[in-house]
Formats: C-alpha cells, structure tokens, sequence
C-alpha cells in the first residue's frame, strides 16, 4: 500500500494534511539503532496520539497502529505492527539498505458502523461506515538512510581534471558524469594535485575548490534532483545529505548548507593559522 | 542549450499545478458506487483541469470522471473555474466502482496552440 501526503480517503482520516477532523493528532517518533558491521536495524517509536474517540478504537484493540515500511533497493514493503504506545521493531540484516521510508498508520481491525467521532469535518455528512483494515489515521512520512553510504567522504565521488580550455586559475563544476567531475585549468590542476598531497595543502583545496564544488552541486539538485538520479554519485550525495538533515528540495543557503555536508571545513584552517 | 532547465523525465511539457485546499471526495449517500461527491477549493482564480487519481498501488491510475453537476467533462477530467476561497461542491460519476483513496490534482490547461 502506498499512502502520500496528498491521499484522500472516502472517509474521515486524521492526519495533519486534511481538516477531515478539526481536532486531535497522530505522530510517531522513531529513532534508529544500526548495527553497520552487519546492516541489522533496531527501530524505537513513541506514539503521540490525542484523538479520544480514535484513542479508544487503539486502547480497546479495535484499531492497530503500524508503519508502512518501503525499501526501493531491497523491494521490502511491509506493514509492521507497533506496540503502544511505545517499543521498538528488529529488520534483519540486508533487508533494508539506502533510503528508507516510513509511514505511520492507524487501521480498524473490525468493521464499524455508523462511527460518528467528534471534531469530524460535517461535509461527511453523518455517521461513516468503516471495513475491516481501513485507515482512520496516518502520520508524517520519516526518511532513513542505512547503511554505509551515508558514511563516504563527499570529497570521495569527486573526481579532479585539467581543462586546457579554462581560463588560468578557474575552476569548473560538471555534475553530469558518474563522479562529480571538478575542471581545473592545466597550471592550476598541477598546483592542487600538489597541495592535495601536503599536510598543510588539503584544507586550503577543501576550502577553496571541494566547498565550492559542493555549493555548486547544491544548486544543480535544487533546481531538479532527478535529472541526476542514474549518476552514481547521487546515491551517495543524498544519503549524506539525509545523514547530516540537509533538504536539497528546501535550502536556503548553499553555503550553510555546504558547511554543515563538509563539517565546518573551515576547521582544517585552524590549525595552519598557529604554525 | 544542452542540459539547461530541470525538464521532465519524459519530455513532455510541465503542466503549471494549482494549489487545492481541503479537497476530499467522498461516496454518495444512498449513491451508487460510481458517484462521489467532490470538495475542492483554492486560494487562485484559475480555469482549472481537475483529475482524481486511484492511489495506493505504486502507480496511481487515473480514474475516468464521466459528468459532473458544475463545470464540464472533457476526457475524463473535470474542467471548471476555482474562485479563490470559494468552496465548490460536485456530485461526479466515475466510468467505474472504485471506494478506495484517491489523489486530487489540478492545472490550468495550457494556452492554445501549446498543448
């Protein structure tokens, strides 16, 4: 089952994208436990939940709450049960890999007719009749990234070139290959593959071509993140990005942005200033 | 120029959405299967395209609307004009039974000539 933010149901759902019900919410908190020597996942929620009349269907057993669980690189999707309101859900090791997402829902385990709960928005029109498994409330979607992608080195999927064609002393950003391909004019390719290798070079190129770089990929996936899709460094990039809580579709500041991706790479000047 | 503007994946031209508010549809009471009863409202001023979606597969397909009580039909979308914070209600007839969620989406229709 797929459930969007934009789902409508024939009847009331409660969920914090329609006023199908004027008062009342459902949250689910997860927080996740990876072990990476193996990939096994450890998932611990907490349920928020403040609607009374949906409350009781939960307390008395004639509703469940669960989470939709879909994983695109392992084709897991899943309806896992949650304890309430709280405890924790075990995924073996490999099942889930990459992005992960989690849909909170709450369903009847019975039919009920003629459920009339409060705060319902009146255009239903009376009592609503519900089946066995219909959803009566669904929560915001959480994204995880398992596994080790999150944990590459950005400055890892770009890949330095001379340009003979640059101008001396400029740089160019080509984000359309498998790696982030970085053009250097000729003279200034040769000086950064010097500086790469000293111990007091590589925070002045993290500094003066990697953070740019990145601002400049930034821009590239603000514009359309999925025209690079099938580039191998995208999987890598977004899992960071995930990792760190950088919104590609909703940064304000690629400089903010950059430094909070690359660790505050300004950092690695400090120590050249007590030299 | 190669590679400028994000595009689309198939090529084709983007449709400009139009922001609904509170749309849900809904069975009609003592209705038949097919009818539905459709809330929408907007904040433009907007001729507006409307077509509902089946979801819950991965794919939503999209459900043939064939009349509909204001506005007009045209291959199986809802055609009608969204006054911004005016509350339209719309008994419809879907071409087939469906009672499960739905996704409610608009565009205004691309100028003549373009599309």
């Amino acid at each position: 089952m797929r459930i969007s933010d934009d789902t409508k149901f024939p009847h009331p759902v409660l969920s914090s994208y329609s006023d199908d019900f004027a008062e009342g919410a459902f949250e689910v908190a997860f927080s996740a436990e990876e072990n990476l020597a193996n990939g096994a996942l450890r998932l611990r929620h907490a349920i928020t939940l403040t609607h009374d009349s949906i409350l009781q269907l939960v307390t008395n057993g004639s509703a469940s709450v669960g989470v939709l669980v879909r994983c695109k690189d392992t084709y897991v999707n899943d309806l896992r049960l949650l304890s309430w309101p709280e405890g924790s859900t075990e995924f073996l090791p490999g099942s889930l890999v990459n992005t992960v997402n989690l849909r909170p829902i709450v369903w009847v385990n019975r039919p009920l007719l003629d459920w009339t709960p409060p705060f319902m928005n009146p255009e239903f029109e009376g009592p609503v009749t519900l089946s066995n498994g219909d959803v009566i409330a669904f929560a915001a979607e959480r994204v995880l990234t398992i596994g080790q992608a999150k944990m590459t080195p950005l400055e890892s999927i770009f890949e330095l070139q001379t340009d003979e064609t640059l101008p001396e002393h400029r740089i160019q950003v080509d984000p359309h290959n498998d790696r982030i391909v970085i053009r250097a004019a000729s003279s200034l390719y040769d000086a950064l593959n010097v500086l790469r290798g000293q111990q007091f070079g590589s925070p002045a190129v993290l500094n003066g071509v990697y953070m740019p770089a990145v601002m400049e990929v930034l821009d590239h996936l603000r514009e359309g993140a999925q025209q690079f899709e099938h580039r191998r460094w995208h999987q890598p990039f977004m899992a960071k990005c995930e990792f760190k809580g950088v919104d590609v579709s909703s940064i304000s500041s690629t400089l903010e942005a950059a430094q909070i991706l690359l660790d505050s790479p300004a950092r690695s000047l400090m120590p050249l200033a007590s030299e | 120029v190669p590679g400028a503007g994000s595009g689309t994946r198939t090529g084709r031209k983007r449709r400009t959405a139009i922001r609904l508010t509170g749309a849900r549809c809904i069975p009609k009471k003592q209705g038949p299967e097919s009818a539905r009863i459709l809330f929408l409202s907007s904040d433009e001023s907007a001729l507006a395209h409307v077509a509902i979606l089946a979801t819950g597969l991965e794919n939503p397909d999209e459900l043939t609307i064939v009349s509909a009580t204001t506005g007009e039909v045209h291959s199986g979308k809802l055609e009608i004009l969204l006054a911004p914070g005016r509350r339209e209600k719309i008994e419809i007839t879907l071409a087939e039974d469906y009672s499960g969620p739905v996704e409610i989406v608009a565009w205004e229709p691309e100028p003549e000539g373009l599309s």
